[in-house]
C-alpha cells in the first residue's frame, strides 16, 4: 500500500465516517421532531 | 426595562456578588460559574439595580435558566 | 581472595549498569517530577515513568517473555488489545455527547483536526520512517492516549512506549502548544464571533446515538470494532440511566484498575536499548509537528466552513477537534474569552472535542485496514 493511497483513503474515509454520524443525528432529529411530541408542552 | 442574567453555559455557582437590591455595573463580574473543571467569569449585561436573585452559591444551573434579574 | 568477591558482585545488578540505564532513570523521574509536581496526566505519567525505572534495573526479568511480571501485563494487558478498548468504556460512560448532538455540524470540525493526522503520516514515512511506524506517530495527532496505544500496539510496538508517552505529554501540554496557533490562525474578528445556539437535545436521541453510530462506524471501518464498540457501550450504560452501577463501575472501579495495568508495561516497554535511538526520540519532535498540524488543519477546516455557510462559526472551535478531552475545549474557551470576556465557547468546543475522539478511532481503523496485520 503506498503512503499516497493511505494517505487519500484515510482523509476520505475519516470524512466519510464523520459524515455518515452528521446525517444520522440529523435524521434521528428530523424524525424525533416530526414523530415524538415533547412531553412538557412546548418544547 | 428588566434585563434578565441567564446562565451562560451549564455548571456549578461557585460565586455570586449579586444581592437583591443593590446596583451593579455593566461588565463587573457578578458570578463564577464552574463547568468542565474550569472557572469562568460571567459579567454584568448591563448597569441596573438587582431586582430578584433566583439561585445562591452551590446551586447547579441548567444553560439559559434565569438567574437574576436587573432593571 | 577478590575472584570469590567478584563472584558475589555478578549476582548483583550493580555491574550490569551502563550510562544508557541511567539516561532512562533520568527520563523516568522527570515524567514521575512532571506527574507529581506539575500534574502532567499524573494518571498515567506517574505509572509510566516507574515503569521506566523498572525497565532500566539490569537482571530484574520483569520483561522477560513467559515470565516476567510486566511481560505479562503487557502481553495480555494491551498485545491481548484487552486494556485500552476498557479504557475506551470508561471514556464513554463519561462522555456526553449533548453538546455535539446539539450542533451537528461541529462533527467535521473533529474530522477536520484528523487531517493532521495523515499529514504526520506522510512527513514521517518521507523521513525513512516505515510506513507502520509512520501511521502510529501519525496517530498522536489525533491525541488520544488509548487509541495511540491501541495503534503502535498492532502496527509498531517498537515505537509504543515512546508515541504513547508523547501523546500523554502533549495532552497535558495542550494549554502550552495550541493557544500561540490559535491566535496566528484567527483575526480578533473571528474570535469575537459568538455561537448561536444549538437545539434541544432530547433523551432519546442521546440514547439512540451510540446504537446507531455503532452501527454506522463498525460497517464503515469494521477494524474500528474493538474501541468504538466499548465507547458506545459505556456511553450507552450512561444515557440508559438504569444500569447506573455499570456506568459507575466503568467510570471509577475498571477504568481506575486498567490505567494501573496500563501505564507500568507501557514505561516498561522504554529500555535503554530500544528507547535512546535517534529514530525513537525524533518521535517527540514529530508528535508536536503532529498536534500543531491537528491543530492548524482543524481551525482551517472551520474557516472553509464559514466561506460555505450563513451562520459563523467561531474558528477557534476547530482546535477543539483534536480530542484531548476536555482540555482542548477549555483552551479554545479561554483564547475565545481573551477575544470577548462574554464569549462562552466551553458548550460548543465540547461538540469538536468529543467528535475528535470519534475521528481518531476512524482514522485509526484505517491505518489498520490500509495497512493490514
Amino acid at each position: 500500500m503506498s503512503p499516497g493511497v493511505v494517505f487519500t483513503g484515510g482523509i476520505l474515509g475519516v470524512f466519510s465516517g464523520m459524515t455518515l454520524i452528521y446525517l444520522s443525528i440529523k435524521i434521528t432529529a428530523l424524525v424525533i421532531d416530526r414523530f415524538i411530541p415533547p412531553k412538557n408542552g412546548k418544547a | 426595562m428588566a434585563t434578565e442574567v441567564l446562565a451562560p453555559l451549564p455548571g456549578k455557582i461557585v460565586r455570586l456578588n449579586l444581592e437583591e437590591g443593590k446596583t451593579v455595573e455593566e461588565d463587573i463580574e457578578i458570578m463564577v460559574i464552574e463547568a468542565m473543571k474550569m472557572e469562568t467569569s460571567v459579567y454584568a449585561p448591563c448597569s441596573g439595580l438587582v431586582e430578584k436573585v433566583t439561585k445562591k452559591i452551590g446551586d447547579e444551573v441548567e444553560e439559559d435558566e434565569l438567574i437574576a434579574v436587573i432593571s | 581472595m577478590t575472584a570469590p568477591l567478584y563472584e558475589l558482585l555478578k549476582t548483583t545488578g550493580f555491574i550490569y549498569l551502563t550510562p544508557g540505564m541511567v539516561i532512562m532513570w533520568c527520563i523516568g523521574l522527570v515524567l514521575i517530577y512532571l506527574a507529581i509536581k506539575k500534574q502532567y496526566e499524573p494518571l498515567l505519567l506517574l505509572p509510566i515513568g516507574f515503569g521506566i525505572l523498572l525497565a532500566n534495573l539490569p537482571l530484574s526479568g520483569l520483561m522477560e517473555p513467559e515470565h516476567g511480571l510486566l511481560w505479562k501485563f503487557y502481553e495480555y494487558g494491551i498485545h491481548w488489545e484487552i486494556i485500552p478498548p476498557l479504557i475506551f468504556l470508561g471514556i464513554g460512560a463519561f462522555t456526553d455527547f449533548g453538546p455535539m448532538l446539539a450542533n451537528p455540524r461541529l462533527i467535521f470540525l473533529g474530522a477536520g483536526a484528523q487531517a493532521g493526522v495523515y499529514l504526520t503520516f506522510f512527513a514521517a514515512q518521507a523521513m525513512g520512517y516505515n510506513i507502520m511506524e509512520a501511521a502510529t506517530i501519525g496517530i498522536i495527532g489525533g491525541a488520544d492516549g488509548p487509541t495511540t496505544i491501541f495503534l503502535a500496539s498492532k502496527l509498531a510496538p517498537q515505537l509504543l512506549g515512546a508515541c504513547a508517552v508523547a501523546a500523554y505529554s502533549y495532552m497535558a501540554m495542550v494549554p502550552i502548544i495550541q493557544p500561540p496557533i490559535m491566535r496566528m490562525m484567527t483575526t480578533p474578528g473571528e474570535r469575537k464571533i459568538r455561537m448561536r445556539k444549538g437545539r434541544q437535545v432530547s433523551k432519546l436521541e442521546k440514547l439512540l446515538f451510540p446504537i446507531i453510530s455503532t452501527f454506522l462506524i463498525i460497517l464503515l471501518v469494521p477494524a474500528s470494532a474493538p474501541l468504538i464498540s466499548m465507547l458506545m457501550l459505556g456511553n450507552l450504560f450512561r444515557e440508559a440511566q438504569v444500569v447506573e452501577r455499570l456506568k459507575l463501575a466503568a467510570q471509577n472501579e475498571l477504568m481506575n484498575i486498567v490505567t494501573i495495568f496500563l501505564g507500568v508495561p507501557i514505561g516498561a516497554t522504554m529500555n535503554a536499548q530500544v528507547f535512546l535511538q535517534p529514530k525513537v526520540l525524533l518521535i517527540f519532535a514529530l508528535g508536536l509537528c503532529a498536534f500543531m498540524a491537528s491543530t492548524i488543519t482543524g481551525i482551517l477546516l472551520a474557516k472553509i466552513m464559514n466561506l460555505f455557510s450563513k451562520t459563523k462559526l467561531n474558528p477557534l472551535l476547530g482546535a477543539a477537534g483534536v480530542s484531548a478531552v476536555p482540555m482542548a475545549a477549555r483552551v479554545v474557551h479561554k483564547v475565545g474569552m481573551e477575544a470577548d470576556k462574554k464569549n462562552y465557547l466551553l458548550m460548543y468546543a465540547m461538540g469538536p472535542n468529543v467528535a475528535g475522539v470519534i475521528g481518531t478511532v476512524i482514522a485509526a481503523g484505517i491505518f489498520m485496514t490500509l495497512l493490514g496485520t
